[in-house]
């Protein structure tokens, strides 16, 4: 799946994702506005984002698909 | 800016009718009084828990009433930062964040990610577009200053140097009270009726508040319903008496009511509910809490009142608040919002909302020939010959006597054009531009409130 | 075979019954014999009108104020008809003096739920679309256009209306007054 047939009301909390940059982030919490899902970093390319753990913005075009 | 002085002539007691029909004053009242003055936004029980959010308006600015995850009410600018979308085209609901389905941008409400309320969270390619170089803490939406709640009721303002809401209020609050109050004397303990009426109205804003400020003279307005008898006893008439009514203005702030002077001695207990004899039960055991609760302390009754610029609310049956949004000069958009005891039995909110509703809001059948009476006084207000001449404002005048409990209350009796003088005088002193100190120095001349009041 | 054509044909006549009872009975609002009207409804009639909020497409719940709790445009019973009535025979409801013209048009009719059979039809639920065209004084026009969800009792061998809910299409009302009846 990529993210121009992912419609982000369907992630849960729990949901895993990865961003265009490589990323991985799992969801926290989905507003439902179709734009935006909070997430936390389990993989990144900068260390320090994944170490840090705060929850994040995830905007809908930055993300690539749904980790199976 | 206009000067309005010659317009709303005090000393004759006559206004021009162009301040209910010009354009170049409406756009003025939007900055002077609007942009400045305390409103009313809405009730808390519109948003009872956290993320919760209602769509309001300040004057003709969409705002967002909402109740953070730390359960702090915010009001918030409703136009998105980049192009000014709305950020919510919802009337009401729970959100976590306010996207803009324009280009997305993200702001959030929530304690933890923001330092102010509505602060950007989420901007789309902050990395790559913007290189990281935008400053999202200078935009986030914008947010009113200064936010409370009184007992219930929501009320804000843009200016971060309003004084603060209980002074604005002054000994109004005691009218105020009477209408959020407990039925039996103890403080807050109203809820909100859910929903809220909003309707279009083609009149000028200024005369819904000039009629609750207390316009008794225009009872033959309601002559039909009285005929007809409304009344929640089922009875004559249209709402309970007021016993010993009279007007009560606050000249150095623009409030006032139909209600009573204070007094300490509670009135006999009168039936108000004979049709309904567990109500009336309810109602009986609530009167000697009251005389329990209150023992020989000051009270009121409000029938109407009127907190400038633009909320009015009646006190006692039926039990509603009422706003009055500008739209343009020769229209504003009501709203109503209808209050019930927390704790009454089902029953009596039942017949409350009946009866408020056959009372209020558009299909009142009160209301209703209020808004026709608005509506044409602002038609035909607008002709050109027409625009020549002033209203007349003399009722009254001279014959007001003060209030000695009150802080610069005067009683204007029953029948009198006062409290509209001193809304006009009020409107006045806002549209010349005064600051805070000037505007504040008069009251703030009468010391600090009573404690028993 | 004949059996259904039988039901069809019933069913036909029935729902001609009901649009002609429906259309006579909204004439007589707008030639403002309201008396007359006020027979047309049973005893214990109930004209129900919530306000409608823009909601979330997950919030759906809220977009209707609540019967029996919430506030709502109209929500009374035949007093309170009556009185309206009584109010503008007054010749001094200023709302309705001079009189507003109305025409309401109806359509869409449906007949949704027939009790107990359609052998013995004594009550039925009707729905249909409506618009309620008010023109009063000069320019003032309003346009109220929504869903109505009727419910139809034989009482006495007649037809009488003894529900009506009207779901108004506006959430902010754009009549400055509801003193015609829907």
């Amino acid at each position: 799946m990529d993210s121009e047939n992912l419609n982000l009301l369907s992630l849960q909390p729990g949901d895993k994702v990865v961003l265009t940059d490589g990323a991985v982030v799992e969801i926290t919490d989905n507003p439902g506005d179709g734009v935006w899902v909070f997430g936390r970093y389990l993989a990144h390319p900068d260390a320090a984002k994944v170490e840090a753990a705060e929850e994040q913005p995830i905007f809908a075009q930055d993300i690539q698909g749904v980790q199976r | 800016m206009t000067n309005l002085s010659s317009l709303v002539d005090l000393k004759n007691g006559t206004i021009s009718r162009e301040i209910f029909v010009n354009d170049e004053i409406f756009k003025q009242e939007l900055g002077q009084i609007f942009s400045r003055a305390w409103l009313f936004i809405g009730h808390e029980d519109l948003v009872p828990n956290p993320d919760d959010y209602f769509v309001s308006r300040m004057g003709t600015d969409s705002v967002i009433l909402t109740r953070d995850r730390q359960n702090k009410i915010n009001v918030l600018l409703n136009s998105c930062m980049h192009r000014g979308m709305k950020v919510c085209r919802y009337d009401q609901g729970n959100t976590r964040a306010f996207t803009c389905p324009y280009h997305g941008w993200s702001y959030s409400t929530d304690g933890r990610l923001v330092e102010v309320p509505g602060e950007l969270v989420g901007v789309p390619g902050f990395g790559p577009y913007y290189h990281e170089k935008l400053d999202k803490k200078n935009w986030g939406l914008i947010y009113c200053p200064k936010v409370v709640n009184y007992k219930g009721t929501i009320w804000a303002t843009w200016d971060a140097n309003a004084p603060d809401f209980l002074d604005y209020l002054g000994d109004m609050k005691v009218y105020l009270d009477a209408a959020l109050d407990h039925r039996d004397g103890s403080p807050g303990g109203s809820e909100m009726i859910g929903g809220v009426q909003k309707w279009r109205v083609k009149c000028n804003w200024k005369f819904a508040p000039e009629n609750f400020i207390g316009d008794m003279y225009h009872d033959i307005s309601h002559r039909s319903v009285d005929l007809v008898g409304i009344g929640p006893s089922g009875g004559k008439g249209r709402r309970d008496k007021t016993i010993g009514r009279t007007t009560v203005s606050f000249d150095d702030l623009g409030h006032g009511i139909i209600g009573t002077l204070p007094y300490r001695e509670e009135f006999p207990y009168q039936e108000t509910f004979k049709n309904h004899p567990e109500i009336e039960d309810y109602l009986k055991e609530v009167y000697d809490r009251r005389l329990k609760n209150l023992g020989d302390r000051l009270r009121v009754n409000t029938s109407v009142g009127t907190i400038f610029p633009n909320m009015s609310f009646h006190g006692r049956q039926p039990r509603t608040i009422a706003v009055f949004h500008p739209i343009s000069p020769t229209e504003m958009e009501m709203w109503r919002i209808f209050l019930v005891d927390r704790d009454s039995p089902q029953a009596l909110k039942d017949a409350a909302r009946h009866y408020y509703m056959r009372y209020s809001g558009p299909g009142g059948m009160t209301e209703s020939d209020d808004l026709e009476n608005w509506q044409y006084a602002t038609e035909a207000s607008a002709g050109h010959v027409a625009r020549r001449y002033h209203y007349n404002y003399q009722m009254g005048m001279g014959y007001a006597e003060p209030v000695p409990e009150l802080r610069g209350a005067w009683n204007n009796g029953e029948y009198s054009e006062g409290n509209a003088r001193a809304y006009y005088k009020r409107y006045l002193e806002f549209m010349e531009g005064r600051d805070w100190d000037g505007l504040m120095a008069a009251s703030r001349a009468h010391g600090e409130a009573r404690s028993d009041a | 075979m004949l059996e259904s054509q039988d039901a069809k044909l019933q069913e036909l006549l029935l729902q001609r019954e009901i649009e002609q009872f429906l259309f006579e009975e909204a004439s007589l609002i707008d030639e403002r014999r309201f008396k007359e009207w006020l027979e047309l409804l049973t005893e214990d009639i109930r004209v129900y009108v919530p306000i409608v909020r823009n909601v979330r497409y997950d919030q759906a719940e809220l977009e209707r104020t609540k019967e029996f709790k919430d506030t709502c445009w109209v929500d009374e019973g035949k007093e309170t008809l009556t009185q309206r009535v009584q109010q503008i025979a007054t010749g001094l409801h200023w709302a309705e003096e001079p009189r507003s013209r109305t025409t309401h048009l109806l359509t869409n009719i449906r007949l949704a739920e027939i009790s107990p059979d359609l052998s013995d039809p004594r009550e039925v639920q009707v729905r249909l679309n409506f618009m309620l065209y008010r023109n009063r004084g000069q320019v003032e026009t309003d346009f109220l256009v929504g869903k109505r969800f009727d419910r139809v009792r034989k009482v006495d061998g007649a037809w009488k209306v003894a529900r009506r809910e009207v779901h108004l299409d506006q959430s902010v009302l754009l009549a400055k007054n509801l003193t015609t009846f829907f």
